[in-house]
């Protein structure tokens, strides 16, 4: 039995392959300006690390902000209930999860099927999601992927009075004529996000097992922030930006083995 | 007895001299710059263009988000009073004042003989400031002038789907290389009314009694006001410097405070 899921982001589409017992493979790309393409192109590429073609394929579950656009999917199912079934997989333990993507964030309450009982989501502001640190990360002319490192060797934590990030890169900006150090501004800007993902998780409470997922959990400053104010350890899986779609396939599979001869369930 | 009112926004500052509340002098300065004693500097300068000195001012109160940064003021007021005692002086008629910076948008109550009633104040979200408007003249490539006429030649309107500044940013893009492109004018006049939307629902939250005067630099946008008048459903009173409001009500508050 083969399933697949497949998690088009507003940044970036994430495909992953699993059988009964593992992941197979996985793939990541960049969301390019039209949804199906990218679709096919994550698609072929999670097949070729594994070469399994697409008739191997029993059953395909699509999630994500494109996830009505992709023509070979089975079924679709909301990005919160995949990423609940991803972080189940890797952390059976976990009952809260903050889904941190490219532009919106959410708080997750799940039980331990990984079934969702509650959840917030902000999609309205970019402030607290990664557009934020991308803008920051063009501000500050750093890559992305050195963004989280460096605002961990900040020895002054500048305080941001904004949460807004049009306001927040015009405040940057004068920091930075200031003089202020590129460190202690990232600093400050992981200090910002971090706080407005926390109000977001408290408005569904959180408990000790808690886990990110999302692109931005490959950020280790975000990490130690958010860790460090809500004085808790983070669940982080191996690859935190692929839980969506492996989520998705998680539901796949759910799918096959329901809808399977009852011989076959065992 | 000579006094000032000085209003440190977030992009320009504004400085109103009064002699015995009569209006000697009034200008919106915009100068941006990190120069903590710019402010010194400006006002020396606008002093001695009208023939005055420092020691002929004997109180001085500053106003404006930016206040805390002006030194060497009497003492320092919050914007909403100033807006209300500005505002009633100007209009003894208004009730409601609807002050739309660049950065912050407040909406002031103001009850019989002007006092402030109530207030709300919007500092904290890009997309309900002017600062929506500057975006605007940089993706555009438009500047302020055009862009205050554009959306009255547009026939349609632009329904926005986000709220953020940044997400309507790859709206407008994505309109613009539409084939055919969207006019220019419909994507004006959808950002007018997303912002109008914003600012009126700040405004209820005081309570929209007439008469209403519209202020801040914002209000000198004729398209904008247009539309806004449109959404918030009542007549508009716009002063003739729209953007002296704040900083007029303070210089009124310091004459107020040295003939106690």
């Amino acid at each position: 039995m083969i399933a697949a899921g497949i998690d088009i982001g507003s940044r970036s589409a994430k495909a992953v392959i699993i059988n009964e017992k593992k992941i197979l493979s996985q793939a990541i790309c960049d969301t390019g300006p039209e949804s199906a393409k990218i679709a096919l192109r994550v698609m072929n590429e999670v097949m070729k690390k594994t070469n399994i073609s697409i008739k191997d394929i029993d059953y395909i579950v699509a999630t994500g902000y494109g996830r009505i656009v992709v023509p070979f999917a089975n079924e679709n199912i909301s990005e919160i209930s995949c990423h609940a079934k991803g972080i189940n997989y890797y952390f059976p333990q976990a009952r809260t999860i903050l889904d941190m993507g490219g532009q919106d964030c959410k708080a997750i309450r799940c039980d331990e099927n990984g079934k969702v009982t509650n959840f917030v989501m902000n999609d309205k502001c970019a402030g607290g999601t990664g557009r934020f640190i991308e803008l920051m990360g063009d501000l500050l002319k750093i890559p992305l992927e050195d963004i989280g490192e460096l605002s961990l060797q900040s020895k002054d934590n500048i305080q941001f009075s904004n949460i807004c990030a049009i306001y927040a890169k015009t405040e940057a900006l004068s920091l930075l004529k200031k003089g202020i150090n590129k460190k202690d501004i990232l600093a400050g800007l992981h200090d910002a996000i971090a706080s407005r993902c926390i109000s977001l998780l408290r408005r569904v409470s959180v408990e000790k097992e808690f886990a990110i997922s999302g692109g931005i959990a490959k950020n280790i400053g975000m990490v130690k922030k958010l860790e460090e104010k809500l004085n808790l350890k983070a669940l982080i899986a191996p690859d935190p930006q692929i839980i969506g779609a492996l989520g998705a396939a998680c539901q796949a599979r759910t799918m096959l083995i329901l809808n399977s001869p009852p011989n076959f369930r065992d | 007895m000579i006094v000032a009112g000085i209003d440190i926004g977030s992009i320009a500052s504004k400085i109103v001299i009064l002699d015995d509340k009569k209006i000697l002098h009034q200008s919106v300065i915009n100068e941006n710059e990190d120069n903590i004693n710019l402010p010194d500097i400006v006002f020396d300068r606008e002093l001695d263009n009208i023939g005055l000195s420092r020691s002929d001012i004997k109180y001085i109160i500053a106003t404006g988000i930016n206040r805390e940064s002006l030194s060497f003021a009497d003492r320092k007021k919050s914007t909403s009073l100033c807006l209300a005692k500005g505002a009633y002086y100007l209009f003894p008629s208004a009730r409601l004042v609807i002050d739309i910076g660049a950065e912050t948008a407040t909406v002031v109550g103001i009850g019989d003989k002007g006092v402030l009633k109530d207030s709300a104040v919007n500092d904290k979200c890009a997309a309900g400031a002017g600062s929506f408007l500057l975006l605007l003249v940089k993706l555009l490539q438009m500047p302020l002038e055009r862009l205050s006429e554009i959306s009255l030649e547009a026939n349609g309107r632009i329904e926005f789907t986000n709220t953020c500044v940044v997400f309507i940013e790859q709206e407008i893009i994505s309109q613009i290389h539409r084939d055919p492109p969207t006019p220019m004018s419909d994507i004006v006049a959808g950002i007018y009314e997303s912002l109008a939307t914003r600012i009126a629902g700040l405004a209820k939250r005081v309570g929209i009694k007439e008469d209403v005067v519209i202020c801040g630099g914002v209000a000198k946008n004729r398209g904008f006001v247009k539309i806004f008048k449109e959404v918030i459903g009542v007549k508009l009173i716009i002063p003739e410097s729209p953007e002296i409001l704040p900083a007029l009500g303070a210089a009124l508050i310091a004459q107020r405070e040295i003939s106690k």
